[in-house]
Parts: structure tokens; sequence; C-alpha cells
């Protein structure tokens, strides 16, 4: 061993050879370091002054060679060198050695970079690695991962990356979506953004899936009154991608919005069951119905005295079939979209275009505007099942369901409807968008179904809980960015792209501002303003 | 243990440890109020050095011990620390037979000293005083580095040492230190200078206690030698009590070589005792204590490396842990 200190070889060693002098000056860089722990966590310090958020993405430059790692901050820790309580008397502020505190970053790989290409990391980086906060162009990698579906920017931390589009794939649409988030974090401005994405496939000739939008609380068309938030009306370089229906007869009145109607033999007894929480002595009748009556009119024989009669024979009881035939009453006259013909068809066609189809149904009532729903649906469905037997070429359809919740919380009757689509409609082509504030009181089993999850900020912790167990990327992990997220910033899980994204939502009425200045309507139409904005994106502006 | 014994006991350690009565305290020291004075907590220009140095025991084979040993002292420009300097980083074998060809060596190298005699009692110590001739060495290094107005400060005591084997050794620094113009302090974190007759009570502690009753909330110093306490400080080497920062609950035994300037070297280290991680006691200091310590994973670690090494050298694992003192292998079991 070197460091026995009395042997010397020498009969008067020199003072060098007797001592082992070496120095460690202020020079000496410390920090941003990679320093622990194993493959499911990195270990990094910063200087205690450094600002570092939740959710922030670091580099690690691995010394040995060309690979980068990827890593999320989870969590953050004040730390030091020193053990012991010091940092915790009250009468000392003052540090001295800065360079000995410092926080301690816990970060989440998100994977490697080599050869320009992303992979999951099955190793870590070497001890001592230097760390960086991910630059735009160490991004670089997940442009080629991205969709066509435009939403917003990547986000690290609370800066915006304003090189990164954040874009969904429309193949994975069919696969259904879950937009979650709680009151005013932005689910009805995501909802624009993606519906006027939507919009410049359909008008480019790019769309391949059609969105079903059923807005009853009218913000969706023209946006708000006084005109603080834009509609997507106002997006006219791609209105040849949006087709509109509405029961509001001045939203009528505006040339490219035509009159929803459901014609009244488009009815099945189980659209009735969905408005009302029936006995099951009425359900039963309910479900009667369709072998006792022809299905083109029994809406208007049930309301009959020798319809009732014909129920009665069949054994129901006459105050159970009064009960049925007074609610029916009372919902036709309600609903007065329901008349002679139909808009379902040209629905059903405007979706099999790729466009998006806005069914305006302002100051609807929650019963009314699932009634309407449920039929929509169940058409959709019968038409793009028939159109699979028959091998008929077409484009997959999305529809969007708001309160969520109230149609996929595991229930029975009509109800099960819509967790049929969630189940089978993948086989079809048809997708659900569910979007709703309680993910908790959405049953385990069809949320796991949806691949791609937008959360927005939820403050339940099971809300979270819920999302975490469903979700096909794990987001265990990101407990707090989720519970920290601003109004406008989001969390995107979604098919081919390799971990869940930061992402910060345009604002609706940026998006529409810049896409309207970029691409002049005329360009549009003849075709020309696509390529300007294949070429790179758009910036949005501020207010 | 009943737990009336340890009442006992409780009981007797309060007696000592409690100041009841400031005028019992100052009666039997011969301490008044007027030997408080204050202090200015002062920043300065100069480099502070601060020196300290570690062992920790490796093997011990009773007949020799093997120790890691460290020294060295830290710089700080007022509070931004500016390098640490490692200046021994060594095993050392202590063996009584051949402790004077160890020691020789460096005395003669750094202080010009031929001469070393232990008594037969303090030859039980040699990693001790090994580890203090480091240190005193460091303290050397650091003079010559250091210019005119900078301050010096040594983890321990100086006084007592004056009169054991090193005193030639810190004749030479206190000499190298005046020459230069370096203030020179020793800072002791234990003392075991006691007041009173029938039993020992802490006397720093007490003077602590006491100046914060007659200067609440500001630092202080108050010289010792000519106070009826015990050891009575001896010999040229200036001893104090002093309280660095004035919200600090400690103070501190300070020596210094002779009295000329002590007000402004022991402002200069109150300036800088006021960090976070160290109230009260001089920064450079502390961080001195921290960058010198052995960590006990160390040791260990160097204690596997030497199993190895002995093997190599052609002795038997077996043979090496049979020649180890037996408190080794019992204390491995715990």
């Amino acid at each position: 061993m070197e460091r026995i200190s009395t042997q010397f070889k020498e009969a008067s060693p020199s003072r060098e050879a007797m001592l082992d002098q070496r120095t460690v000056d202020a020079t000496a860089k410390s920090t941003h370091r990679i320093i622990s722990r194993n493959v499911r966590e990195y270990q990094f310090i910063v200087p205690y002054k450094e600002r570092v958020e939740v959710g922030e993405i670091f580099s690690v430059h691995d010394i040995r060679g060309d690979i980068e790692f990827l890593a999320r901050v989870l969590d953050i820790e004040h730390d030091s060198n020193y053990s012991g309580n010091w940092d915790t008397a009250l009468r000392g502020v003052d540090f001295y050695d800065q360079e000995q505190i410092f926080n301690r970053i816990k970060a989440e790989p998100l994977g490697c970079v080599e050869n320009g290409s992303f992979k999951k990391a099955r190793t870590i980086p070497t001890k001592f690695s230097s760390v960086s906060q991910t630059s735009g162009d160490e991004f670089s990698f997940l442009r080629k991962v991205m969709g066509d579906i435009e939403v917003g920017r990547l986000r690290n931390g609370s800066q915006v990356v304003e090189d990164i589009p954040v874009a969904l794939h429309s193949d994975a649409m069919d696969h259904h979506m879950g937009v979650f988030a709680t009151t005013g974090m932005g689910k009805s401005n995501f909802m624009k953004v993606f519906a006027a994405s939507c919009m410049r496939l359909a008008a480019d000739g790019n769309s391949s899936f059609g969105l079903l939008v059923v807005d009853p609380h009218g913000e969706y068309l023209k946006g708000t009154k006084g005109g603080r938030s834009k509609g997507l009306v106002h997006l006219k370089s791609f209105s040849s991608g949006l087709a509109c229906y509405s029961t509001d007869r001045e939203n009528r009145s505006m040339p490219q919005v035509e009159e929803l109607s459901v014609a009244a033999g488009e009815i099945d007894p189980g659209d009735i069951s969905v408005l009302y929480d029936w006995s099951s002595a009425q359900r039963d009748a309910l479900e009667a119905i369709d072998r006792v009556f022809d299905s083109a009119s029994w809406l208007d024989e049930i309301q009959s005295p020798t319809g009732i009669a014909r129920m009665v024979e069949e054994g129901f009881g006459e105050n159970t079939i009064n009960v049925i035939s007074r609610r029916i009453k009372t919902l036709l006259g309600r609903n007065s979209y329901i008349q002679n013909r139909s808009s379902i068809p040209n629905i059903i066609r405007n979706l099999k275009e790729g466009k998006v189809v806005l069914v305006d149904i302002p100051r609807m009532s929650d019963r009314s505007e699932l009634f309407l729903l449920s039929i929509i649906s169940r058409r959709i469905m019968d038409e793009y099942k028939r159109e699979l037997a028959s091998g008929e070429e077409r484009r997959a359809c999305l529809i969007t369901i708001e309160e969520a919740q109230r149609v996929l919380g595991g229930g029975s009757g009509s109800i099960s409807r819509f967790e049929t689509i969630a189940r089978e409609g993948r086989k079809f082509g048809v997708g659900l968008c569910a979007i709703t504030q309680q993910p908790k009181l959405i049953d385990k089993q069809l949320l796991s179904q949806f691949n791609t999850l937008v959360i927005l900020g939820l403050s339940d912790r099971n809300d979270r809980s819920r999302l975490e167990e469903s979700a096909k990327q794990d987001l265990s992990s990101m407990e707090i960015e989720i519970q920290t997220l601003e109004k406008g910033e989001a969390i995107i899980s979604t098919l081919k792209i390799p971990f869940p994204v930061p992402a910060k939502i345009h604002r609706f009425e940026d998006y529409v501002r810049t896409l309207s200045s970029e691409v002049g309507e005329g360009d549009l139409l003849m075709g020309r303003g696509a390529d300007l904005r294949r070429g790179g994106g758009f910036r949005p502006t501020m207010d | 243990m009943e737990r009336k014994a340890l009442e006992e006991v409780a009981l007797a350690i309060k007696e000592r440890l409690k100041l009841e009565s400031s005028e019992q305290f100052m009666e039997a020291t011969g301490i008044e109020k007027s030997d408080y004075k204050p202090l200015t907590v002062e920043e300065f220009d100069g480099l502070t050095f601060a020196v300290d140095g570690s062992n920790l025991s490796i093997c011990d084979w009773s007949i020799a011990q093997a120790n890691l040993i460290r020294a060295g002292y830290v710089v700080y420009r007022g509070k931004a620390w500016q390098r640490t300097k490692t200046t021994f980083d060594r095993i050392f074998l202590a063996d009584r037979r051949s402790y004077r060809d160890q020691f020789l060596p460096y005395m003669k190298a750094f202080f010009g000293l031929d001469t070393l005699a232990l008594k037969e009692t303090e030859l039980d110590r040699l990693t001790t005083y090994f580890r203090e001739m480091q240190e005193y060495i460091a303290l050397s290094l650091a003079l010559d580095e250091a210019r005119k107005g900078d301050l010096l400060l040594y983890d321990g005591g100086l006084s007592q040492w004056k009169e054991r084997p090193f005193g030639g050794a810190l004749d030479a620094i206190f000499s190298k230190a005046e020459e230069r113009g370096v203030s020179l302090l020793g800072i002791s974190k234990s003392s075991t200078l006691s007041w009173g007759e029938e039993i020992s009570r802490p006397f720093i502690q007490h003077a602590a206690i006491l100046g914060e009753r007659l200067l609440p909330e500001k630092a202080w110093y108050l010289e010792v030698g000519e106070k009826r306490i015990d050891p009575r400080p001896g010999g040229a080497v200036r001893s104090y009590v002093a309280r660095f920062h004035p919200r600090a609950s400690r103070a501190f035994r300070v020596d210094a070589p002779s009295g000329d300037g002590i007000d402004l070297a022991l402002s200069h280290a109150a300036g800088y005792s006021g960090s976070a991680e160290s109230l009260g006691y001089p920064h450079a200091l502390f961080r001195a204590h921290h960058e010198m310590r052995i960590g006990r994973d160390e040791g260990a670690l160097l204690r596997l490396f030497l199993m190895e090494e002995l093997g190599r050298s052609g002795l038997e694992l077996d043979e090496a842990e049979v020649s180890l003192d037996y408190h080794e292998i019992l204390d491995s079991c715990l």
C-alpha cells in the first residue's frame, strides 16, 4: 500500500514524499450530475437556489458516449452534504457553503435517445454524468412520433417548447379518448382546439375520421355571447370541414347551420329508457314493445287506447302502460326536433366524409340530450356495423359525450348502449370521446378501453387513482404533476407517443387567429395553404 | 441499573452542570462583570484558514495499530469557500519501538527539530500524537500560504500543548505566525476547564451562562488567565472564553499565542460565525471538521483492502485474525 507513512526508502525524504498534499478548489463543479439511483429513478443535484419544477424534463449526457437519457422531475427535496439539524435552526438563515447545500431532484426515466432514435432505457446513466434542462433540439425526436391532430405545444415544466407541437394520431381515435378535468381547467377549450384541428384535416382532405360533438351548452358553435370566446364557425378557413345542426332558431338562420330533426320512426323503445328511472315492470313492458307493435308505428300505437289495450292483453298492468304512454307524450311534446324528417342520415354521411359534425342543442335538458345522443349513437353503430359486414370503405367515427359518467358508470338498460360502443365500437371503427370531471365514476373496465387520455388537472385523488389504474402508460409517478397542472396544461397519454407528454394546450381563440393569419380563406379553398401549414406548424400569439 | 441509582447520578450531574448562582460563580472564580468585553462582529478582507485532522482505527494487533490519519485545512475569503487542502492522508502504523523513525523525519523536515522524547505513558497514545503532529504540519503549511492580516484557526487548544512533546513545533508555528502578521487562534470544541472546590463544575459553560445574563444578545469574550480555575492556563499562551454570535447558545475556549490584537482577531472570527450550518462557531472550522472527517465506511473498506494485501504478502487470514486485539473480534459480532 502506498499510504503507509513510515516506510521511507530515502534517509532524508523530501517534504512532498512525506505528505499527500492535494487541493480541491471552488472551480470543481459538483452539481448537475447524476448521483444515483436505479433504472426506475434517477437522482441528481442542483444548486439550492436554482429553480426546478415538477414535470420538467432533463437530459442526462452519459459520459460513456452517444447516448442521452431523458428524465422527468417527480420530486424536489432540500438536501446537503451535511447531516444533522443545522438547517432547522431557525436562528440561522445564511448558508456559507453553497456548493454543499443543494436540491436533490428525483426524476423518472422516460427513455434514451441513441443514434437519433428514442427507446426505453434498460440501463442507468454512468454515475456523475452531467445533467441539463432538455432543450428544443433534444426534443426533436418527438416530432417523429407526433400525430396529425395538433392540440398544443410540448411543455417542459411551465416552459412551452415552441418548436415541438403535441399532436394526437387520427388512427388512434377509434381506440377511444378520455378528456378529464375539473371545472374551469380547459375541457371545452381543448375540445374546440381538437375539433379545429379535425376541421383542418377535413378541409385538406386528410381526415381519416369524423367527429361528432353534441353541445348542450351552446358554446362550440359561436362561442360565448359578448365575443369573449370564439366558436368553430369563426374558423372560416376550414369551414368546409364542419357540418352543423342546431335546434336553436337563431343559430339555424346561419348559412352553414342546418335545422336538427329526428324522425319519430327512428326512435327505438330502448332510446326512451334512458330518460327515466323505470320500474322493473315498466322496463319489461318497454322491452316487449318491439314484439307487440310494428317498429315504424309503435310510438303512435302505444299512445292510443287500442295500443294500451294490446299491451294489457300481453299481461302488463294498465297503470304501467299508462305511465309509459304519458311519458312518451311528454317527451314528444318537449322535443320539437322530433318530426317526420331526419337529419341523422346527413349526420352519418358527414361523419363518413371525415367532417366535424356539431349538433348544437342549447338549453336542452339533460335527459333530452342523452335521448338524442342515444338515438344518433345507435344509428351510427348500426350503420358502421352494416358497412363493415358489406366491406364498404368509410372513415372511422368518434362520438363525443359530455359528462360521460352519466352513461359509462356501469349501469344497465339503454345506458349500456354507450358501454357497448366502448367495448365493441373499435371493431366497427366507432370510438368514444368521453369528457368528464369525475373519472372515478366511470367503470374501471370501460376506462381501460381508452387508449388516449387527456388529463387537464384533477384535484380529487380518487379521480387520479382511477386514471392511474386504467391508463395504458404508467401515470403512477405523475401524481404530483397532475395535481399541480395549471389551467390549459395537460398530460397526454396516447398510443404511438412513447411516454405521457406534458402539453400546453393552445388557447382556441389564439389558434383561430393564428390559423386565419397563416392561411387565407381563398388560399385554403384552392388548397395552397396546406403545404404552408405542414411546413412548420405555427406559433400561437398571446393576447 | 435501578432507577434510584440513575436518579442519584442525575442529581450529581445536575449539581455540576446547573449554574444556580451567578454570584457564587463570580466569587469562586474571581470573574467580574467588567471582564466580559463586547465583541464587535467584523468582516474583513483577508483569508481565513481553518486546520483540522482526524484518525480512525483500521486494525488493532495490540502491539501495532493501523490508523488512517487525515489532516489539512480549508480556506475561505469572507463567506466564500476557496479551497480545501489535504496535507496528510495515510495509514499510520503505531509501533512503540520504532516511533522515533516515524516522527523524526517530519519533525526535522517541517520544524527543524531532530529530537523527540515521549514518556512511557505517552507511548500508548502514539496515534494521537502522530495526528497532532500532522495537524501542526498543516498549520505550518497554512501559514506558508497566509499573508499579513489573515486569520488562522486551529481546531484544538494551544495552551496545554506548549509543555508537551511538540512544544518546539508550536514555538516554531507561533514565531512564524508572528513574523507573517497572521492571527492564530486555537478554538476548542470541548474543554476540561473547571471551577469549584468540592466538585468540578464546567467553567466554559457557566461562563457562557453568566455572559448571557450580563450581556444578553451580544457577542463577547473573557480572558481567563488570572481566574481561579483548574487547570490554570500557563506559559505565554493566553486563554479566553468567547461567544462568537449574539444568538449563539454556546461559547468556546480560545487560545492565542499572545494577547496582542486579540480583540481584532476574535472580531474577525466572529464575523464569519453566523452561518446557518454552524451558528456561533467559526464556519471555516465547521467545514474543516467535515472535510477532514474519516467516515466509518471508508475505514471498513480500507480494512478490507488491508486484509487482502496481507493475504498477498503471505500472511494467512487466520494468522492475521488470530493476532487481532480480541476487542475487534468481539465488536465485529455486534
